[in-house]
């Protein structure tokens, strides 16, 4: 604790040499609330999802840049959505579902 | 003069580096930045040496306390816009230089209990340097909620146990891979992962940062 304080000392001594004078612009933290409410407001979000399941995939990485584009231009044609890869591969197989579950059934 | 973000805290692991080089990256899009990797692991410095960020940036540990002055001098007088300093995870002369200098302080907190006792006991260092600026109020601080998973409790209650500290608390950073994927590579998220929620959180605390630190006292009240 003393260490510390030392240390908080010395560097007040050798800020006096550097720093100019205060320009008094603090930014405190009353100044600071109705910007981080603003921000907090536009965070974005993800809704608690049910009935999903994370995993990992080890795919070729081409495979992985194509569902990337397709995850990119989807979001930007929902005028800046989330990209998300786990969409568009749900997507391929929904779209390929019915196949997908005869070979299933084989 | 530059305005100067720190990026610290006492603890390893909580992304310091992580969200230092990825704020300034952000930031570069309408400033002028350079980043200043105090940490003598230097990962940031690392990271910059592959050459695909927008910014340009030095490794300058500052271990000698004796050195604090030539230190702070220099970075007063790298010629930008915006100064980040990425700080060691420890209390040491870097950390309490950076805090003398800094407009703002931010300090990355990760959700568990370790996480929260080293943000206590930097609060507590941001308090002491505070008291003893000559510009009193100065530095700003900012906790910022990282590595959240939000489908752990940990996770969902770390923003409330932050607020419980008295400092603002920033947007939280999730736990995404495209933050480990593109440090692999040396990219920042905005080039690896445009618009990717990962982007966007990193947006919104640039933004964040930003804003705080071009406040002036006539744009809002006073505490």
């Amino acid at each position: 604790m003393a260490r510390k304080a030392s240390l908080v000392d010395q560097m007040r001594a050798a800020a006096a040499t550097v720093m100019p004078a205060p320009d008094a612009t603090p930014a405190t933290l009353e100044a600071a609330r109705p910007i981080l409410a603003d921000a907090h407001a536009r965070a974005p979000t993800e809704a608690p999802s049910k009935d999903m399941t994370t995993t990992a995939i080890h795919i070729p990485r081409d495979v992985h840049d194509m569902l990337r584009r397709v995850a990119v231009e989807r979001a930007v044609r929902n005028q800046g959505g989330r990209p998300s890869v786990s969409a568009v591969l749900t997507d391929l197989v929904r779209r390929h579902w019915d196949e997908l579950e005869a070979e299933a059934r084989r | 003069m530059a305005r100067i973000i720190a990026f610290g805290n006492l603890k390893g692991g909580v992304g310091k580096s992580t969200l230092a080089v990825n704020v300034a990256c952000e930031l570069a899009s309408s400033s002028r930045v350079h980043l200043v990797d105090a940490d003598g692991q230097g990962t940031a410095a690392e990271w910059l040496q592959a050459g695909h960020l927008p910014i340009t940036g030095e490794s300058l540990p500052l271990e000698d306390e004796q050195q604090a002055a030539p230190w702070m001098r220099r970075v007063l007088a790298v010629n930008v816009d915006i100064v980040v300093i990425d700080l060691p995870p420890n209390n040491g002369a870097a950390t309490t230089a950076a805090l003398f200098i800094a407009d703002i302080f931010v300090m990355p907190v990760g959700p568990s209990g370790l996480d929260l006792r080293a943000a206590t006991k930097a609060l507590a260092l941001l308090h002491e340097a505070r008291a003893a600026r000559a510009d009193g109020g100065k530095p700003a601080g900012l906790l910022v909620p990282s590595r959240v998973d939000r489908r752990t409790g940990a996770g969902r209650e770390i923003e409330a146990a932050l607020h419980e500290m008295g400092e603002p608390v920033g947007p939280a950073i999730g736990l995404r891979s495209a933050f480990v994927d593109s440090a692999t590579v040396s990219e920042w998220v905005g080039s690896f992962a445009p618009r990717s929620v990962a982007h966007q959180e990193i947006i919104t605390l640039a933004a964040v940062v930003d804003r705080i630190t071009r406040r002036k006292p006539a744009d809002g009240p006073q505490g």
